[in-house]
């Protein structure tokens, strides 16, 4: 009975039309009530889609327009550069900065269930309300009987490696949270559920033989580096290179404060030398400026040990002008220069130095500056400042 | 008892590195390089040093009571050319170049002090600067038409020489005038009396003193290629001869420097026409740098400081570059001050202030004594 209706109700699918249910149960109603509703959210989704596509196709036009530049010209990284320009934004967080994608990239997505011929359902584990889950558990549970039965058969034979036999090496990585795993399979699901995954793939992984299953257990599995990453706000710690005509370690990174951009390499084993876009410290005649760009080695304790090389340069001489304004020719000052290249000099001391890296976050060096300064405002002589008002 | 002796015997064992080597000794020689050397009071009151030092060093002058330097490698090379001066070779010119805060100044006031040892003669300028720049009153000249005369600077001139030159105050009042000088329809200086008149004359008569400042310094000239007596010419700041000036003529515009007196003078004694004597001058940035420009770094080479025009005027000369401190030589100033109590607070005198002293400065000797003073 239910395929019956199962079957009319797909039938009714593909000619768009409502399923009717009269002549049947309540049981079957309730179904068929059901499938009337997700028929109907379908056609509304299509349609919006469809709405959107074509809204954003004129919109492309339009924009291309404005930018004069050709339709075919305007791919979607032109699209960003002029969403950056026509609507410059001063929020801090990305996702809250004004865009313009395609509507597939960005609304909500329709789950859509599929069918077979015959109107059933795909896959039996349709009925249990969430089939990827279980699905995966399954898995799950064939693959730890197939490693069983692997490790019984090869125990003490020379036949296979013995790095086979042993369990999987998931050092330095952790199982993917609730959250992301939601987002990997597009599907909800209970803590409960997520529990008892992970009860099964530590029971996998633990598993003598679970190394013939390491790449699938990597699938679920995400490094700690990115957790320990994530402490700092801004660049990374980089890594430590050799240089390999001096043989000296050294380590470089690109960081920013304010306006200004600074690459900064630091070498070990070096004098104590500066060399700031060809300057070196004594050129830099207030103390302040010295004392920032020496803060890194005052805090590890290393003056003299390290060389600095640095280059700056202005970061919205980089960014999309108007075309008849010239670019603007700032750099950083008496102190924003040193403290870019300050916060390059810390990571990369961090880098070369790791018993640093503790003093040298408590005071703050490892840290990006966020601030910028603040856009003035149309009608306005300055960010904040007005006009001052006159009785006419 | 046993602890006690041991710790006796590490200090008196350490003592000795911390004992300071000052050299006094006031007798033709220079000190050795790397080594500290006083100028005792009197002889530094003698030089006016507290005019003539950097604001700073005149300063800790008057707070240490002394005036210990150091002595570097650019003095030794001043000295050593100032020991092949004769009065076969034509004057000798050396120009002192280096970055802000290297020592040029500091040097030509050991190489004053150095003359004064070995009795020359001294033509000491503050700077070149005042000449152009700090002219409180004008005179035109009846001497020269067009000249503008500087009352002023010319008395102090003067009593600066009279001043710096008592050590051979006796020998100059032996040497006698060339010839006959008419100051003015009453005033003059007749041929044959000792030259000392001329500086008194200038010295009791302002308006006549820019001529006497040219008079006394053609009369050194003749008297050092007659070998009487060896001439240090030593002039801070000599590029400001070519520079710009704030002096004003009748139709408001700004003169030339080759339109003051007092520069010409100084002009004609940088000229090699002369023998027996050492012009030592400085090429300093004050000229051309912008004082409100706290970025930029500009150039401090002598072509550039000199320009095109003075660069060929003292050309050829003996460049000599003044740089900063090697970590030696920091460390003979800090150990200075240490033992002075100058660097007083319990910070500074770790081995990590001491670290953190050097490189803060930069290894400049400018910055090093600034942030000295403040620990």
């Amino acid at each position: 009975m239910l395929r019956i209706v199962l079957a009319r109700s797909s039938r009714a699918m593909s000619s768009a039309s409502p399923a009717s249910a009269s002549d049947s149960d309540t049981s079957v109603r309730k179904i068929g009530k059901a499938l009337e509703t997700y028929l109907k959210h379908s056609q509304q989704h299509v349609a919006m889609m469809e709405k959107h596509r074509a809204e954003f196709e004129t919109g492309r036009r339009h924009l291309a327009k404005m930018m004069s530049l050709d339709i075919h010209e305007l791919d979607q990284e032109a699209i960003d550069r002029a969403i950056l320009y026509l609507f410059p934004s001063g929020l801090t967080d990305p996702n809250a900065r004004p865009v313009m994608r395609p509507p597939d990239e960005i609304l909500p997505k329709f789950q859509r269930f599929t069918f077979d011929e015959e109107g059933k359902p795909e896959g039996s584990r349709f009925f249990t309300l969430s089939p990827k889950i279980y699905g995966l558990l399954s898995d799950i549970g064939v693959k730890t009987h197939s490693v069983m039965k692997f490790y019984d058969e090869h125990v003490g034979s020379r036949s296979v490696n013995r790095s086979d036999l042993e369990p999987a090496n998931l050092s330095g990585s952790q199982w993917v949270t609730a959250d992301k795993l939601k987002k990997k399979l597009s599907e909800k699901f209970s803590k409960e559920l997520y529990g008892q995954v992970i009860i099964a793939f530590e029971h996998l992984a633990s598993l003598p033989g679970s190394a013939i299953e390491q790449k699938f257990l990597m699938e679920f599995r995400e490094p700690m580096t990115a957790s320990t990453g994530s402490k700092l706000f801004g660049p990374a710690i980089p890594e430590v290179h050799v240089c390999a005509v001096t043989n000296r370690r050294y380590a470089e990174v690109t960081t920013r404060c304010k306006d200004t951009r600074a690459t900064v390499k630091v070498t070990d084993a070096g004098k104590g030398k500066f060399d700031i876009d060809g300057l070196q410290l004594h050129d830099f005649r207030h103390l302040q400026a010295r004392e920032i760009l020496l803060a890194p080695m005052i805090v590890s304790q290393s003056l003299g040990r390290f060389d600095v090389t640095a280059t700056t340069s202005c970061i919205s001489n980089t960014l999309p002008e108007a075309p008849n304004k010239a670019p603007l020719m700032r750099s950083g000052g008496m102190s924003a220069l040193p403290r870019a290249v300050r916060h390059g000099t810390a990571l990369c001391v961090a880098a070369l130095q790791p018993e640093a890296i503790e003093p040298l976050r408590l005071s703050g060096l490892l840290t990006l500056d966020p601030r910028k300064n603040e856009r003035s405002k149309v009608n306005q002589p300055g960010a904040r400042a007005k006009w001052i008002w006159k009785r006419r | 008892m046993k602890p006690c002796g041991n710790l006796m015997c590490q200090i008196a064992r350490r003592l000795p590195a911390r004992q300071l080597h000052i050299s006094r000794r006031s007798n033709s020689q220079l000190a050795d390089v790397g080594t500290l050397s006083e100028i005792e009071m009197p002889v530094a009151k003698q030089l006016n040093m507290r005019n003539h030092l950097p604001a700073p060093l005149s300063k800790q002058m008057d707070t240490l009571g002394e005036v210990v330097t150091l002595i570097r490698e650019p003095m030794a090379e001043v000295a050593s050319c100032m020991r092949v001066v004769d009065k076969s070779l034509p004057a000798l010119r050396l120009v002192l170049w280096g970055a802000f805060g290297t020592g040029k100044s500091v040097t030509l006031n050991q190489a004053v002090h150095h003359a004064y040892n070995n009795k020359w003669a001294i033509v000491h300028l503050r700077s070149a600067m005042e000449l152009t720049r700090r002219v409180k009153e004008i005179e035109m000249s009846s001497f020269v038409q067009g000249r503008i005369n500087d009352p002023s600077n010319s008395v102090s001139i003067l009593q600066n020489f009279k001043q710096q030159n008592q050590h051979i105050w006796k020998i100059l009042g032996e040497l006698l005038t060339e010839r006959d000088y008419e100051w003015s329809k009453s005033e003059r200086t007749l041929k044959g009396k000792p030259i000392t008149e001329i500086i008194e004359m200038g010295i009791s008569a302002p308006f006549l003193a820019s001529d006497c400042v040219g008079a006394i310094f053609r009369e050194l000239r003749r008297h050092a290629k007659d070998d009487k007596l060896k001439v240090l010419v030593a002039i801070d700041d000599a590029n400001s001869l070519w520079g710009k000036t704030l002096v004003k003529r009748a139709d408001r515009t700004y003169a030339p420097p080759s339109d003051l007196t007092l520069v010409v003078h100084y002009r004609r004694m940088i000229e090699n026409d002369w023998t027996n004597g050492c012009v030592l001058m400085v090429a300093d940035k004050k000229e051309v740098a912008d004082a409100r420009d706290h970025l930029g770094v500009s150039r401090h080479t002598p072509l550039e400081l000199f320009g095109e025009e003075g660069f060929e005027y003292v050309e050829p000369f003996v460049p000599i570059e003044t740089s900063n401190y090697t970590e030696a030589e920091t460390d003979a100033i800090y150990n200075y001050y240490v033992n002075k109590n100058w660097l007083a607070s319990k910070a500074a005198r770790s081995e990590e202030g001491r670290k953190q002293l050097m490189h803060l400065s930069a290894f400049n000797p400018y910055y090093y004594e600034r942030l000295c003073a403040f620990n």
